[in-house]
């Protein structure tokens, strides 16, 4: 964690526990309980054991899946929950946007709910009168500002609540998936806003499904799973792992288990990837080479040829090819062992989890043997979109 | 504060000022009920009330039922003030008892004026308004608004995690206002009936308006004393049980 500003927000072991109530005396019980300042009944932990540190012009995204925890983190954050255990420390004044809608009531018009929403934001009368003009410009809702909530669209709701904590610039902007909703040109608009925030030094946490937002515009990541940190860190990485894991989580789903290998006749023996033989991971930078040497066992020490796969996480495959195709053959390193030297040059590879599949296969390259994967993390920060950066000129 | 003024003068607004011109419905209001009660009382069932013949029947009954209204109403939204605002609770950072705090003191404000406008009514017709007791019976409602507030707080904190309270209160309310003597005198019941009128903490206030406003009995006592000591001992257990419970609202709204 950076330590470039004063600190805002300190997070120690920070928890949230719901509790369970299923029928109507539990509410009764709950409340006896805890009025005995006893704890309250059984319950269910949605946070658990969250450290965090924000810092003075830092921009974090928060991601995770569904239920995950995140709008739990923020409402605690805001002090809109309270956490049921640890301690939370938040400087500054901050200003949220958690849920659509959120402080603003149906039947009075989007010119009392600015007043609402401000008051709530901690801004005074005075100041109230005068950035109204400013906010009703802002949200862009034209007519409609003066009448009830509940005619609005969504769409809307999100411009007014925006626009009140646009006019409030508080030092701590924290925002929960309320981009999704507007139009395409509130959205630039919004994101624009948040850069032109940032860049006078404010503070951001952001929820988002969409890694787009986040990688724009947040420096660093927290990906929670099950209301735990699973991942924190730079926004490239933590991103690229969270969106690895989705792959794969779909692979997994989509593909049914892979058949087994034969490893009689010929099978994979050992392999370097870079020049390093354990099982692990390689973590490999955008644009390196990559060095394979792989070696082959063959029973009737014949010349195996061999078959390598890339594929994405996901499954889906990136590049294929054999010994047979490239015209390649195989060294006889020692009886019965044969070995393969391939190095891909520059790997264009774009940032994310990849697989490496090699395969024994037989002589004339007809039948598959044996196989053996391992896992590639290309490392890096970009933001194009794809599997792969195609050679390309600009002018 | 500044966010109490805001939740204060939206509730006060809402209530009426928003639905016909304003203050002169809070005016309007009260005058309507001293009507129908003097239509009901004076005219229909002639009712008699011991102690109430040198006033009036009417001034004898307005001075304590405005009182009556002052606690019931309040009690009643404050109560639901909480449950109101679920839409806040758990998506705004706001203190909850800023909200009942509002609704109590919006709903009591409305019917202080609503009280003053009664009282100036009676004066113009007139009854005979002590003004002087008027004036001390200042701090006698400041008592009760306490008792009210503690009250409010505590069935507040309560209904959050018990719904079916709203209707309960309702009943309650409604049962307790015969049981306080409102529209009777406490000197028409059997003894044995006085004497436990005592251990409602809202006879004093009635009867104590009456004396002040009407009697001009300024000469203060034990009643006032334990009147006193039963509004703080309210407020401290409506502030301990709400400061228990309001870090679980959000867990139960």
């Amino acid at each position: 964690m950076s330590a470039t500003g004063e600190l805002l927000v300190r997070l120690q072991g920070v928890g949230k526990r719901y509790p369970l109530v299923h029928r109507k005396a539990d509410r009764m019980r709950a409340m006896l309980r805890l009025v005995a300042g006893r704890r309250s009944i059984a319950d269910v932990a949605v946070l658990q054991g969250i450290d965090l540190e924000v810092h003075r012009g830092e921009s974090l995204g928060v991601i995770g899946e569904n239920g995950a925890g995140k709008s739990t983190l923020l409402k605690v954050l805001t002090g809109v929950l309270n956490a049921s255990e640890g301690s939370v420390e938040v400087r500054g004044s901050v200003g949220a946007l958690l849920e659509l809608g959120a402080g603003f009531h149906p039947e009075y018009t989007g010119r009392e709910n600015i007043a609402t929403a401000a008051a709530l934001l901690g801004m005074g009368s005075e100041e109230i009168r005068a950035k109204t003009e400013q906010i009703i410009a802002w949200a862009d809702i034209g007519r409609y500002i003066d009448e009830p909530i509940k005619h609005y669209s969504t769409g809307m709701v999100v411009r007014l609540g925006f626009a009140v904590v646009a006019a409030r610039r508080p030092e701590l902007l924290i925002t929960d998936e309320v981009l999704a909703v507007g139009d395409e040109s509130f959205q630039k608009k919004c994101v624009r806003w948040i850069e032109d925030y940032l860049g006078g030094g404010g503070t951001l946490l952001l929820v988002s499904h969409s890694m787009y937002h986040v990688q724009k515009l947040c420096r660093h990541a927290l990906w929670l799973q099950q209301g735990r940190v699973r991942g924190y860190g730079d926004v490239y990485e933590v991103t690229q792992d969270y969106l690895a894991y989705h792959e794969r989580k779909t692979a997994v789903e989509a593909e049914a288990t892979p058949g087994p290998g034969n490893t009689d006749g010929y099978r994979v023996e050992r392999v370097l990837l870079n020049g390093r033989e354990e099982p692990l991971p390689l973590q490999i930078g955008v644009g390196r080479d990559l060095h394979l040497e792989v070696e082959l066992h063959s029973a009737d020490d014949r010349p195996p040829q061999l078959a390598v796969g890339l594929l994405r996480a996901d499954g889906t495959a990136v590049y294929g090819n054999t010994s047979e195709i490239a015209g390649a053959r195989a060294e006889r390193l020692r009886p019965q062992r044969y070995g393969f030297r391939i190095r891909f040059e520059s790997l264009p590879l774009l940032p994310g989890q990849y697989t490496l599949k090699l395969h024994a296969m037989d002589p004339e390259g007809l039948r598959l043997f044996d196989t053996l994967a391992r896992e590639i993390v290309v490392r890096g920060e970009s933001r194009e979109l794809g599997i792969v950066r195609l050679a390309q000129h600009w002018q | 504060m500044q966010l109490l003024g805001h939740f204060f003068r939206r509730e006060f607004r809402s209530r009426y000022l928003g639905s016909m011109s304003g203050l002169a419905w809070a005016v309007l209001h009260p005058a309507l009920q001293l009507a129908m009660y003097a239509l009901v009382f004076e005219q229909i069932f002639k009712a008699r009330i011991a102690g109430a013949e040198a006033h009036g029947l009417i001034a004898y009954i307005g001075v304590g039922f405005w009182a009556w209204t002052l606690f019931a109403e309040s009690a009643a939204r404050g109560a639901n003030s909480v449950v109101d605002h679920a839409a806040l609770i758990g998506k705004v950072a706001v203190s909850p008892r800023l909200l009942v705090l509002a609704s109590v003191g919006a709903t009591a404000a409305l019917h202080l004026v609503g009280y003053a406008a009664a009282l100036l009514i009676l004066a113009l017709a007139g009854k005979a308004i002590d003004p002087l007791g008027v004036l001390l019976a200042l701090p006698v409602l400041a008592i009760l608004l306490a008792w009210t507030l503690g009250f409010a707080m505590l069935v507040a904190a309560a209904q959050v995690f018990v719904r079916d309270l709203a209707q309960v209160l309702t009943q309650v309310l409604a049962f307790w206002f015969f049981l306080t003597p409102v529209l009777y005198s406490r000197a028409m019941l059997p003894p044995l009936a006085q004497r436990l009128m005592d251990w409602n903490p809202l006879t004093y206030y009635p009867e104590r308006l009456r004396a002040l406003i009407l009697e001009s009995a300024y000469a203060f006592g034990w009643p006032d004393l334990a009147a006193l000591a039963s509004a703080i001992a309210m407020l401290v257990v409506g502030s301990f049980v709400f400061k228990r419970l309001q870090r679980h609202f959000e867990d139960f709204l």
